[in-house]
C-alpha cells in the first residue's frame, strides 16, 4: 500500500484523504489553534475528508497553488497544505469505498 | 414574516433577492461575495415580507467570519421560512448544507437556481423525487432569465398565508402551506471520526484531529441523492472527456462543476501558469492602456459636453443671486465642482469599476486570488487577500468588509490595516493625476513610494503578528464570459455612490474652498492659510517642502479622500511640491468612511494603529521625497 501527500500524487488519479498533519514553521511556531481549526473546517466542506476521494488536476507552477476536484469543486490548495494532506491511490487496500460511483 | 435566504457560496442568492424584491446588490462569480446580512421586501397585499439575503456558507461550522454571519441567521435569528438556493448543477454538493439545514426544522423550500444551464447541458433534475426524499417544496429557478421567480415568491407569500392562518388554528396550515422538514436521520459510510476514520491506516503517523467537524454522513447522503434525481442526456461530454483523461476519475466530481465544456476547456488551459500568467498580464495592460488612453478622451469630451451647462449655470446663479462676493464665489465654484469631478473622476471609476466588474463576473478574480497566493506569500497573507486589494481599488469600505472571507482574525487584521492605509481607491488616483498633470509631478515617485509602503507594512504586521501564514483553500468559481447586464448593473450600482455622496460633497467643499480663498488672497506657499504660521510652517515647510495650505489637504484626507487632491488644485505648487503633497494624500489618514468601517470590522485599537501607521508613512514619504527629489 503506498501512501502519499497531496502534493506528490500524480495528476488525473483518484486519491482517497487518509489523514492530515499540522504545519510547523521552520523557527517551530505553529499556525494558531483558531486559523487550523476554520482550515479544517473549509477542506472539510469542500471534501477533504478522510475516506473522501480527490483528484489532483493540475498547479499553476512551483510554489503556486494546486488545483484539485474534490467533494463536486474545483479547489485550489497551496503547496505546502498539499504536503501536509495523506492520500493514497483508489483501489488500495484499506480504504473506504469511492463514495457515489 | 422573515424569510432567510440561505445557500453555498455562488449559489445565486444576492441575485435571486434581486429577482424576489427588486433589492439592489452586488452579485459576483466568486464565493464569498456577500459578507452581511442584506435585505429586500416582497409588498404583499396582506404586509410586507423582509427577505434576508446571506452570506454563502458551505455548511454551518463556520470556518471565516461571514460564514458565521450565515450560521447566526440560522441559530440565532431563526426565520420564519427558509428558501435554500442550491445550484441546480452542481446538486452534490450543495444538498449537503440543505441536510444540514434540515436539521433544525425549520420551514424551508428548495429553490434550484441557475436552472437555465440545466437545459444547454443536457442535465434533467427530477423535482418531484427530490421533492418526496427531502419533504420540502422544490422550485426550479433563473435568476438569470427570471424562470420560476413568481412560482418562488408565490410560495413565500403562501408561506406567511398559511402562517397566519395556522396562528389561528395551531399552526396545523402552515405546515400544509409549505410542509416542515421530514425529520431524517442523517446516516452516511463515513461514521463518526471518534470511532476512527476509514481507511486510516493503523500505525501511520498521519492524523485527522479527533475533534474536527465530520460532514461526510451530509455530503455522502447529498452525492446519493443526486445520483437519483439528476439525469443527464446521454452523459455528459465533459465527464467523458474527463474520464478518458483520467481513467480513475469517477463520481459526481468527476467533472468542473459549474462549468460549461468551452468553459471548462479553458479552465484546463488555465491551469497551466505558461497560459494563465500572460492572460493575466494581457489583463492588466489592457486595463492600463484603456486608463490612460481612454482617460484623457472621456475627460476632453466631457468638459467640451459640459462647457456650455457649465457656462449656462454661472449665468443662472449670476443672474439669479443677489450682486456680491459670495454670489460670485458661488457661480464659480458650483458648476466647477460639477466639471471637474465628472470630468477627471467619473471616468476614471468607470474604467476601474468596468474592470472589477469583468474580473468578478467572469470568474477571474477568484483564479488569480488563487494564483496570486505565491505572491501574497511574501506578504505573509493567503491568496484570497488579492480580493479585498482589488476591490480596494473602487472603494476602501466594501474591500475592508470583504477582509471576512479570511480565514484567521490575524490575516483579516493584516488585510485591512493594508486596506485601510496604503492602497488608494480609484478616485483618490484619478485626482492625484489631475493634480500632478497640473503642476508637473511624478507619478512614478508617487506610485513607488505607494508600492514600497504596501511591502513594507505588510512585512512589518507579518512578523508582528509572528505565525505562519494561513494556507490558501479556495473554491474556483467556474469561469465563463461575463455577462454584460451583469457588469452594466454592477458598474451602475457602484457609481449611484458617486453620484449620491462624491458629487454633492465635492460641490460643498470647492464652495467653502474657495470662499476660504476668496476670504484668504490667493493662496500659494506663504500666504494661503496665513494663520498657519510661526514654528509650524517652519516645520512644514523644511521638513516636509510643501506649503502649510498643502499639510492641510494632507489632513483632509481624514473626511474625504477625494477632498484633498482638490484642495490641492487651488493651491500654487511646484512639480516637487506636487508630487510630495500628493504622495502624502494618497498615503495619508484613513478617510471617515473607512474608519468607521475598520472600527466595526476590527474595533477602535485597529484604527488607532491604522492611524498612526498613515501618519507615520505619510509623514515618513513626506521626509523622504523632500529629501531625494531633485
Ligand atoms: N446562469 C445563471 N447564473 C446565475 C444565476 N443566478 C446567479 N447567477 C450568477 O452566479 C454568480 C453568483 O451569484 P450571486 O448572486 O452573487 O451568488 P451568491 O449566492 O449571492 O454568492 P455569495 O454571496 O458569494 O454567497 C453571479 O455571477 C451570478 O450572475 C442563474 O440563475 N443563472
Ligand atoms: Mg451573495
Amino acid at each position: 500500500m503506498s501512501i502519499l501527500t497531496l502534493g506528490g500524487a500524480a495528476p488525473f488519479r483518484s486519491y482517497v484523504v487518509i489523514g492530515i498533519a499540522r504545519p510547523r514553521d521552520r523557527r517551530g511556531e505553529t499556525i494558531s489553534d483558531a486559523s487550523w481549526r476554520n482550515t479544517l473546517i473549509r477542506l472539510a466542506e469542500l471534501g477533504f475528508s478522510p475516506g473522501r476521494t480527490v483528484v489532483k488536476t493540475g498547479s499553476a507552477g512551483p510554489g503556486c497553488p494546486v488545483i484539485v476536484l474534490a467533494g463536486g469543486s474545483r479547489t485550489a490548495i497551496s503547496p505546502g497544505l498539499c504536503d501536509l494532506i495523506l492520500v493514497r491511490p483508489v483501489g488500495n487496500a484499506g480504504g473506504a469505498a469511492e463514495p457515489g460511483t | 414574516m422573515l424569510v432567510a435566504l440561505i445557500g453555498q457560496p455562488n449559489s445565486g442568492k444576492s441575485a435571486l433577492l434581486a429577482r424576489l424584491t427588486g433589492a439592489r446588490v452586488v452579485t459576483s462569480n466568486y464565493p464569498g461575495t456577500t459578507v452581511e446580512v442584506l435585505r429586500g421586501t416582497i409588498r404583499d397585499r396582506a404586509g410586507d415580507i423582509t427577505v434576508l439575503d446571506t452570506p454563502g456558507t458551505y455548511s454551518l461550522a463556520a470556518s471565516s467570519k461571514e460564514q458565521e454571519v450565515a450560521r447566526d441567521v440560522i441559530v440565532t435569528v431563526r426565520p420564519a421560512l427558509i428558501v435554500n438556493v442550491v445550484d441546480a448543477t452542481n446538486l452534490a454538493r450543495h444538498l449537503a448544507l440543505t441536510l444540514e439545514l434540515l436539521t433544525y426544522r425549520i420551514p424551508m423550500v428548495l429553490a434550484l437556481n441557475s436552472c437555465d444551464l440545466l437545459h444547454s447541458r443536457g442535465i434533467s433534475v427530477d423535482t418531484g423525487a427530490l421533492s418526496g426524499v427531502l419533504g420540502v417544496p422544490v422550485f426550479l429557478t433563473s435568476a438569470l432569465t427570471g424562470e420560476g421567480v413568481e412560482e418562488l415568491k408565490g410560495a413565500i407569500v403562501g408561506a406567511r398565508r398559511g402562517r397566519q392562518a395556522g396562528a389561528a388554528t395551531g399552526g396545523e396550515q402552515a405546515s400544509e402551506q409549505v410542509p416542515g422538514p421530514a425529520c431524517r436521520e442523517v446516516s452516511g459510510s463515513g461514521g463518526s471520526l471518534r470511532d476512527g476514520a476509514p481507511g486510516r491506516p493503523t500505525g501511520w503517523k498521519g492524523y485527522w484531529p479527533r475533534d474536527a467537524v465530520d460532514l461526510r454522513p451530509y455530503q455522502e447522503e447529498a452525492e446519493r441523492i443526486a445520483q437519483r434525481v439528476v439525469s443527464r442526456a446521454g452523459g455528459t461530454v465533459t465527464g467523458d472527456r474527463m474520464r478518458r483523461r483520467a481513467p480513475r476519475a469517477r463520481g459526481p466530481w468527476a467533472r468542473a462543476p459549474g462549468a460549461g465544456p468551452l468553459g471548462e476547456r479553458i479552465e484546463r488551459l488555465l491551469d497551466v501558469p505558461a497560459l494563465s500568467i500572460p492572460v493575466l498580464i494581457l489583463v492588466l495592460v489592457v486595463a492600463w492602456k484603456t486608463i490612460t488612453k481612454a482617460i484623457p478622451l472621456a475627460e476632453a469630451a466631457v468638459r467640451v459636453a459640459l462647457g456650455p451647462v457649465s457656462e449656462g449655470l454661472t449665468g443662472f446663479l449670476r443672474a439669479f443671486l443677489p450682486p456680491g462676493r459670495i454670489s460670485e464665489v458661488l457661480a464659480e465654484a458650483v458648476p466647477e465642482g460639477i466639471v471637474l469631478p465628472l470630468a477627471t473622476v467619473l471616468p476614471a471609476i468607470i474604467v476601474a469599476y468596468t474592470f472589477i466588474a469583468l474580473l468578478e463576473d467572469s470568474g477571474l478574480l477568484g483564479r488569480y486570488a488563487a494564483l496570486g497566493d505565491a505572491l501574497t506569500g511574501l506578504l505573509r497573507l493567503p491568496g484570497q487577500a488579492l480580493i479585498p486589494f482589488v476591490l480596494a481599488f473602487g472603494c476602501r469600505v466594501p474591500a475592508i468588509l470583504s477582509a471576512r472571507i479570511l480565514p484567521s482574525d490575524r490575516s483579516r487584521w493584516m488585510t485591512s490595516i493594508i486596506v485601510g492605509t496604503v492602497i488608494p481607491c480609484t478616485a483618490t488616483v484619478s485626482l492625484g493625476l489631475a493634480v500632478l498633470a497640473r503642476f508637473g509631478g511624478s507619478p512614478v515617485a508617487a506610485g513607488a513610494a505607494i508600492a514600497v509602503s504596501i511591502a513594507v507594512i505588510a512585512r512589518l504586521l507579518g512578523s508582528a503578528s509572528g505565525v505562519v501564514r494561513d494556507p490558501l483553500v479556495l473554491e474556483l468559481p467556474p469561469l465563463r464570459f461575463p455577462i454584460v447586464r451583469n457588469v452594466l448593473l454592477k458598474t451602475g450600482m457602484r457609481l449611484t455612490g458617486f453620484f449620491d455622496h462624491v458629487l454633492p460633497l465635492v460641490v460643498a467643499m470647492n464652495v467653502v474652498l474657495r470662499l476660504l480663498v476668496s476670504a484668504d488672497g490667493l493662496p500659494g506657499p506663504g500666504n494661503g492659510f496665513s494663520h498657519v504660521s510661526g514654528l509650524a510652517a517652519r516645520v512644514i515647510e523644511g521638513g516636509l517642502g510643501i506649503p502649510p495650505a498643502a499639510f492641510g489637504a494632507v489632513l483632509l484626507t481624514m473626511f474625504q479622500r477625494y477632498l484633498a487632491p482638490l484642495f490641492l488644485l487651488q493651491l500654487q505648487l511646484t512639480g516637487r511640491q506636487a508630487t510630495i503633497a500628493v504622495t502624502m494624500v494618497a498615503l495619508g489618514l484613513p478617510c471617515l468612511p473607512s474608519s468607521v468601517a475598520l472600527w466595526r470590522e476590527m474595533g477602535p485599537g485597529t484604527v488607532v494603529l491604522s492611524f498612526l501607521i498613515s501618519a507615520a508613512i505619510s509623514t515618513g514619504w513626506g521626509v523622504i521625497l523632500n529629501l531625494v527629489l531633485p
